[in-house]
C-alpha cells in the first residue's frame, strides 16, 4: 500500500515535550478530538508512556468538567417554523434567473454577504441603497405596459377592413386646386319645405351644377 | 439523509428540497444559536442572529459553492460577524451598570448545587474579554479546527492559542472560588 506524504509536509509539529503537551492541554483542553489533528497521534503516544503527561491532562480535565456545565441554549421551536416556513421551495427556486436579479439588487452583489472573514472593516449589504432603484424601475415598467395597453396601435386594423374604407375617385390634385365642396348639395335643409303649409318652395336648377362636380364627372 | 454530507444537502436546497432545508435546520440551527448565545450571553439576540444567517443561507443556496470551506464554518463565520455588529452596537450605547438583581430565593433550598454552580460557570464565561469568549467558543464549545476558528477571527493559529490559554486560565482562577473541590487544587 502506498503511504500519502502527511498534510504537513516537512514542517511536522513535535507535541514530544511535555511542555509542548501543556501548551496543548492549556488551550484545547483534555479532549484529544479538540487538539489540532496533526499533533494528536504524537501527544497521545506521549501520553501513554508518561505518567507526568497523564497528570498534567486530567488537570485540565477537571476544567472542562467545569466548562461543561454551561448550560446550552436550545432553539425555539418557533425559530424552526419560521425558518422552515421562509425556505426556497421548487417554485421559487424555478424562477431562478428573477431571482437572481432581485438578490443581486437587494444585496448589491452576487457573493455570500458578510460571509468573508472579518479583517477589521467589513463592508455591509447595500440594500438602503438599492431599493429605491428597484421601486424606480418598477414604476417606470407599469407606465410602460399601461401605455402599451391603453392606447391603440398603429396595427391594430386588419389588412381587410382597410381595404373596405373606401376608395378615393378624385386625384389629389384636383382637391388641391378647388374647395370641393358643392354648397348647393351640401347646404343643409333648414325651415320648412312643405308648401301646402305655405313653405316657400325650393327650386333647384338642374343647369346649377358645381364645377368641383364637372371635373369630377370628367376625371371618374 | 441523516448522514448527507452538508454540501449534498446545500445542492438540494438550492433546488427547493424542502426535506433538505429540513435537515440543515435540525443539524445546524441549535449550534448556531448556542455559539451566539454564548458569544452575547442572551437567548433573544441570538436567536435573531440564528435566523439572519439561514435566511441568509437560504438566498444563498442556489449559488453557493463550498470553495474548500465547511458549510459550518460558513455559517459560524456569519454568526460571528453578526454577533460582532451586536457586541459593537452594544458598546456604543452601554446601558447604566446595573447591579445583578437580587436572587429572590436566596436561602431556598431547592437550588442544587450543581444548577448554581452551571449559573456561576456561564457567569464566569459571560465576563471574559469578547475575544477570549469568542476563541474557547469557536473552539471549545463548536468544535471548529483551530486554523478555521483563526482564520474567522482573523489571527494565527499562535494568536488563537494564546488567547485559549489566557481564558481558560481566567476562567480556572475565577472558579477556584467556587468549585476548588471539582478543580482539585485548593
Amino acid at each position: 500500500m502506498k503511504h500519502s506524504p502527511p498534510p504537513y509536509g516537512n514542517n511536522r509539529p513535535s507535541v514530544t515535550t511535555l511542555q509542548r503537551l501543556q501548551q496543548l492541554l492549556d488551550a484545547y483542553g483534555a479532549n484529544p478530538e479538540r487538539w489540532p489533528a496533526e499533533e494528536r497521534v504524537a501527544a497521545l503516544a506521549l501520553l501513554a508512556h508518561s505518567t507526568e503527561a497523564r497528570a498534567q491532562r486530567d488537570e485540565a480535565a477537571r476544567l472542562d468538567a467545569l466548562l461543561d456545565l454551561v448550560p446550552v441554549v436550545h432553539p425555539s421551536a418557533e425559530l424552526a417554523r419560521r425558518l422552515l416556513a421562509a425556505a426556497p421551495t421548487e417554485k421559487t427556486q424555478a424562477e431562478n434567473p428573477r431571482n437572481r436579479s432581485v438578490q443581486v439588487l437587494y444585496f448589491g452583489r452576487q457573493h455570500q454577504p458578510s460571509a468573508t472573514h472579518r479583517n477589521g472593516t467589513r463592508e455591509r449589504p447595500r440594500r438602503m441603497r438599492i431599493r429605491p432603484s428597484l421601486a424606480v424601475a418598477a414604476s417606470l415598467a407599469v407606465v410602460l405596459w399601461g401605455v402599451h395597453t391603453l392606447l391603440p396601435s398603429r396595427h391594430e386594423l386588419p389588412p381587410e377592413v382597410i381595404a373596405n374604407l373606401g376608395v378615393y375617385n378624385t386625384p389629389t390634385d384636383v382637391l388641391l386646386q378647388w374647395p370641393g365642396v358643392d354648397t348647393l348639395k351640401t347646404m343643409p335643409s333648414v325651415g320648412c319645405l312643405d308648401s301646402t303649409l305655405g313653405c316657400p318652395e325650393l327650386k333647384v336648377s338642374p343647369e346649377v351644377d358645381s364645377q368641383s362636380q364637372a371635373r369630377e364627372r370628367h376625371y371618374v | 439523509m441523516g448522514n448527507e454530507p452538508d454540501e449534498m444537502l446545500m445542492l438540494r436546497v438550492g433546488t427547493g428540497d424542502h426535506e433538505a432545508c429540513h435537515a440543515l435546520v435540525d443539524r445546524h440551527l441549535g449550534r448556531i444559536v448556542a455559539f451566539a448565545s454564548r458569544v452575547l450571553g442572551d437567548r433573544t439576540m441570538a436567536e435573531d442572529v440564528a435566523q439572519e444567517v439561514f435566511l441568509r443561507l437560504w438566498v444563498q443556496a442556489q449559488r453557493w459553492r463550498p470553495r474548500g470551506a465547511r458549510l459550518t464554518t460558513w455559517l459560524h463565520r456569519i454568526a460571528l460577524n453578526l454577533c460582532l455588529d451586536w457586541l459593537a452596537r452594544r458598546r456604543e450605547t452601554p446601558l447604566d451598570e446595573v447591579d445583578e438583581p437580587a436572587d429572590p430565593k436566596p436561602h431556598a433550598t431547592v437550588l442544587l448545587q450543581e444548577q448554581h454552580l452551571s449559573h456561576q460557570v456561564g457567569k464566569a464565561v459571560d465576563e471574559l474579554p469578547d475575544s477570549q469568549r469568542i476563541a474557547i467558543t469557536l473552539c471549545y464549545y463548536q468544535g471548529l479546527r483551530n486554523s478555521e476558528a483563526a482564520e474567522m477571527m482573523g489571527i494565527s493559529v499562535e494568536a488563537l492559542e494564546s488567547l485559549l490559554a489566557r481564558g481558560r486560565r481566567t476562567l480556572k482562577s475565577r472558579l477556584r472560588a467556587v468549585a476548588s473541590d471539582l478543580l482539585g487544587d485548593a
